[in-house]
């Protein structure tokens, strides 16, 4: 059926379906930009993305940097938590890349593949937080 | 909708198989690379399954997918733009006044829709009638004014109760 004119990606939409995220908090994205024009011509693996997401008194800031094939996501983590992971997971809810988050509030994310992602926050004595998904 | 958010992968079927062409319709008038373009769809049904528990209105979803496939179209293409630096000249007679791609993707299905409309009509030449409607470079044959205009009324309240039936 996915073969079907109009239905390309049937499979990957049912296996969308996934409702062991629904109690979880969400981060909505905030902030979406584009390349930064004025790096084009002079680094290696320029900045293809920023993206901010937040809940509360938590804000994930990201720089997404791309070097051939392979992504990086780097950025700074804001809120009032100790200790604290930033975990990368693809559709399936599998786990690519996981970061400490230092007590700059830095982290990074390295030689992800392109395509779908999301991330999960998990603090001390706190709930998990995801992110919206968005491509990498 | 509803019978989905609380876990039913049947009616997340009937979601997906009611929605998809639509998705998939949009995000290809965007003109992205096959590859980013299957990651986009993917994660428009991600980011709808994401907010499913949170959507309250089921009979706007259509218009709620038509604008998240937008989005996340127009973002990926952003994100995929290539800057090279280049001689403004190039750009001189480019047409700032294309159709945006959405746009395009409504009328094409539009015009889909009044072709299977056309298609229904029981008398032939009422159908090719019809037709030359849709083919704005087609000269109509020449006939009397008043005659046309009442065929084409009669035609298109057939066109119209098609249509409605369909919908």
């Amino acid at each position: 059926m996915s073969g079907r004119e109009g239905m390309e990606g049937r499979e990957a939409a049912l296996a969308a379906f996934d409702r062991s995220a629904d109690d979880m908090d969400l981060a909505a994205l905030v902030v979406d930009r584009g390349p930064r024009l004025e790096e084009v011509r002079s680094v290696d693996d320029p900045v293809v993305g920023e993206l901010a997401f937040e809940f509360e008194d938590v804000r994930i800031d990201l720089s997404l940097h791309a070097r051939g094939p392979s992504r990086t996501l780097s950025g700074t983590v804001r809120g009032e938590f100790g200790y604290a992971l930033l975990e990368a997971h693809r559709p399936g809810g599998r786990r690519e890349d996981v970061a400490s988050i230092e007590e700059t509030g830095e982290f990074a994310l390295q030689d992800l593949h392109r395509g779908p992602i999301r991330l999960t926050l998990r603090r001390d004595a706190e709930a998990p937080l995801i992110t919206e998904w968005f491509t990498l | 909708m509803r019978q989905a958010a609380c876990g039913s992968r049947g009616a997340w079927r009937d979601i997906v198989d009611r929605h998809l062409p639509m998705v998939n319709g949009i995000a290809r008038s965007f003109g992205l690379s096959a590859p980013d373009r299957e990651d986009v769809v993917q994660t428009v049904w991600l980011t709808l399954n994401l907010h499913l528990p949170r959507l309250r209105e089921p009979h706007h979803l259509r218009a709620w997918l038509s604008r998240v496939t937008r989005d996340k179209c127009l973002r990926q293409r952003r994100r995929d733009a290539r800057q090279y630096p280049t001689d403004p000249e190039k750009f001189a007679h480019v047409d700032g006044d294309a159709p945006d791609p959405e746009a395009e993707y409504l009328r094409k299905e539009r015009d889909e829709a009044l072709r299977r409309a056309v298609d229904r009509l029981r008398d032939p030449a009422e159908r090719r009638a019809a037709l030359r409607f849709l083919e704005p470079d087609a000269a109509p044959p020449p006939q009397d004014r008043r005659v046309a205009f009442n065929e084409r009324r009669r035609m298109v309240r057939r066109l119209r109760n098609t249509l409605e039936d369909e919908i």
